[in-house]
């Protein structure tokens, strides 16, 4: 009869290999080898991922939104998983994808995670303030993510500033800005 | 034998969707998880969800049905999911509970998904000794449920029946058995059922569950998105018929909460009646 590894060893080394973390060694026992090169692990991940999916669609719907239509999605929610050790409840995963997405990625994408953060944040009745710099006007993105039809005539040339506040009526209000006054956001912020 | 009650699985916030259940359901089956909310890593079950179930408690019956207690993880089980377990005892009277024979967790890091574990002497030591914990701890019965593999198994001492056997001798618990999960396990893996059921001692048996699921990458996986196939219905009235679980006492009909809409409420309160038609009114006891 075979030598079983300790369990402890095996779901280490079965960790690694879903969080594509680790790769067998010449040591190792061939099962590992065979499940690394396995179909069978894609679709451990996959639907890993495809659960993790579901949960932020539900919970950030317009960032959400916006990945699929820019065709992110995947690769994006791939990334946020294999970096981090996440929480099994959206509500803790829920911001913390936003809070990285507003950080680790550039353009619309960070600034509609950060949009919706704070949307997020007022509507559950905490005190609130930010201020987001848009290269484009919001309303007809926010339009398009709300009717899930976000298209190139979406985004409108301009330079708009919107306050996101719990004091304001509505949550925020979008001035538009002569092109001076214009903050471009960092690459990373 | 009893009459074989019927149920499904109810994850709270569907108030227009629970006042149509109750009439049909004899029983709501739900997971503390997906009844909980979490802040600053503290979980604890939502108070709207939990004030829906008290409001019906006196109505139907409650079994609840674990997703996050990763019995099998080998560095201890979720401590949060035993809060969130205890705080459900504090408030609803449960006929009894379950969870998967599988880890999610490993060294506190989500998998993500479920993972079967291997059948060893260490885990079968590790999870009779959880179970006995378990069942000490919250005193109505405690079941375990088949997991569909979806990695490729690691050499085992037992077989998938004799594992299940001896868990359940050695500690008494009961068992859900996952038809459609059996029916994953012998498409993507070879099991079979026949002789996993022969091997099976059936009286273990509390609990059906009936699911469907999609095929994906060539895999049947158990994601519970639809309405039981005519395949499932006839494998398990196939088991019925020839392995007569003296025990069994309920058949649930999962499906993902996520799915609700899509099938259509009207679709899972059919599907139900058709299950009470099925296995309730036709069941050796009640005829």
């Amino acid at each position: 009869m075979k030598n079983h590894l300790p369990l402890a060893d095996l779901q280490q080394k079965i960790l690694g290999l879903v969080k594509d973390s680790y790769l067998p060694e010449y040591t190792d026992e061939n099962y590992f080898h065979s499940v690394s090169k396995s179909l069978n692990l894609q679709l451990v991940r996959a639907i890993a991922l495809w659960w993790r999916q579901n949960h932020l669609e539900r919970y950030c719907f317009f960032t959400a939104r916006f990945l699929k239509a820019t065709g992110q999605m995947e690769t994006t929610t791939a990334r946020y998983f294999q970096a981090s050790n996440h929480s099994s409840f959206i509500e803790e995963t829920g911001p913390d994808f936003l809070h990285w997405l507003s950080k680790n990625t550039i353009g619309l994408t960070s600034i509609i995670a950060r949009f919706e953060l704070g949307m997020i944040a007022i509507n559950k009745n905490e005190v609130y303030e930010d201020e987001i710099f848009w290269p484009c006007d919001p309303f007809p993105i926010i339009y398009g993510l709300v009717q899930n039809d976000l298209s190139n005539e979406s985004i409108q040339s301009g330079e708009f500033c919107m306050t996101l506040s719990d004091k304001i009526i509505g949550s925020f209000e979008v001035e538009e800005i002569s092109p001076f006054q214009f903050q471009p956001i960092p690459p990373y912020l | 034998m009893k009459p074989v009650l019927i149920g499904t699985t109810y994850e709270g916030g569907r108030p227009d969707f629970l006042e149509k259940l109750l009439p049909i359901v004899d029983y709501l089956e739900f997971s503390p998880d997906s009844l909980a909310t979490s802040r600053n890593g503290v979980a604890s079950i939502n108070p709207e969800k939990l004030a829906e179930l008290k409001e019906v408690n006196n109505k139907v019956d409650f079994l609840v049905h674990g997703v996050g207690l990763s019995i099998g993880s080998y560095d201890g089980v979720s401590k949060n999911y035993l809060k969130l377990l205890d705080e459900l005892f504090e408030n609803l009277d449960l006929k009894w509970h379950s969870e998967h024979l599988a880890y999610m967790f490993v060294e506190g890091i989500n998998l993500g998904t479920m993972v079967t574990l291997p059948r060893t002497n260490e885990t079968l030591s590790m999870v009779c000794d959880r179970v006995n914990i378990i069942q000490e701890r919250y005193k109505i019965p405690f079941l375990l449920e088949n997991v569909v593999s979806l990695l490729p198994e690691y050499h085992s001492h037992y077989s998938h029946a004799d594992f299940l056997n001896r868990i359940c001798d050695n500690t008494g618990c009961g068992l859900i058995l996952d038809i459609y999960n059996l029916q994953c396990d012998a498409y993507n893996h070879g099991l079979n059922i026949e002789s996993f059921l022969k091997e099976l001692n059936c009286n273990h048996i509390k609990e059906f569950h009936l699911a469907s699921g999609y095929m994906d990458s060539g895999f049947m996986t158990d994601i519970h998105a639809g309405l039981t196939s005519d395949t499932t219905l006839n494998l398990t009235q196939q088991i019925l018929d020839s392995y007569r679980p003296a025990n069994l006492e309920a058949i649930t009909y999962e499906l993902l909460d996520e799915f609700v809409e899509r099938v259509g409420q009207e679709a899972i309160v059919n599907e139900l009646e058709k299950l009470k038609v099925l296995f309730y009114e036709k069941s050796l006891a009640t005829c």
